[in-house]
């Protein structure tokens, strides 16, 4: 029970690393992030609408991740995020479209689209174990009747 | 536990906060002068951005700036030079070394 808390814990907490680095970093350099948002394959009509929903989005996940009766909703927004950027990555790749420049924040943006698909793979994985051992946690506790919590 | 949870979350959320202050870029290379390759490690530097030049969509390097008169030349904004007249620019983005 121990282990799988603080595992749970470290899950949240790497997956916090995460998104609230890239979010933080995106707003420290925010032309740049507005111009890499604005290269990207998309319509450009979504450009203001996505640099500030994304940074923002990721900020909720880290908070929705860092609170117990909220962690389960944080996993579920993990998997959604990071399955989206796979997805992306993967049509990257699979040259669905011409080259893209990654819009990432910090050190990220460094990185090659398949270590990039590598490192969203990785944390695709983190979402969903967060999301079975949350889960499986959430079951073996044991169930308060209305009765019992009255007294 | 308790104790545990807090200490490992507030060290997420201490390492996410300086690791992004720390690698977001010290200065504006763009502020600099900027240079275009003109051939093979040849540089020539480049007009007003947005008059004389602009960075289309692309994934090379636009321009360079140098901080040691010209004896290496490090990569500041990414795209294709286009040297087009009056065209309407963003700013490009800046890559950090």
């Amino acid at each position: 029970m121990f282990r799988r808390q603080v595992l749970l814990e470290s899950i949240s907490a790497l997956l916090i690393l995460l998104f609230l680095y890239a979010s933080l970093s995106k707003f420290l350099d925010f032309g740049t992030f507005i111009h890499d948002m604005s290269v990207q394959p998309l319509p450009e009509s979504w450009t203001p609408f996505l640099v500030r929903f994304i940074p923002c989005t990721e900020i909720a996940v880290s908070i929705l991740l860092i609170f117990e009766r909220t962690r389960l909703l944080g996993f579920y927004t993990s998997l959604a995020l990071m399955g989206a950027f796979t997805i992306y990555s993967i049509l990257i790749l699979s040259h669905f479209f011409p080259y893209v420049p990654c819009s990432c924040g910090g050190v990220i943006k460094h990185l090659t689209w398949p270590q990039h698909l590598v490192l969203n793979l990785f944390f695709f994985g983190l979402a969903i174990s967060g999301i079975l051992i949350q889960r499986r946690k959430s079951l073996k506790q044991p169930f308060i009747t209305t009765k019992q919590s009255l007294v | 536990m308790k104790r545990i949870k807090w200490t490992i979350m507030s060290l997420a959320v201490i390492f996410s906060v300086c690791g992004a202050f720390v690698t977001r870029p010290h200065y504006d290379c763009t502020t600099m002068q900027q240079y275009y390759e003109v051939s093979n490690n040849n540089y020539a530097p480049t007009g007003i951005l947005g008059i004389d030049y602009t960075c289309s969509q692309g994934s090379g390097t636009c321009t360079y700036y140098t901080t040691n008169g010209g004896i290496t030349y490090t990569p500041c904004m990414s795209g294709v030079y286009d040297p087009c007249q009056g065209c309407i620019v963003k700013k490009p983005s800046v890559k950090t070394h």
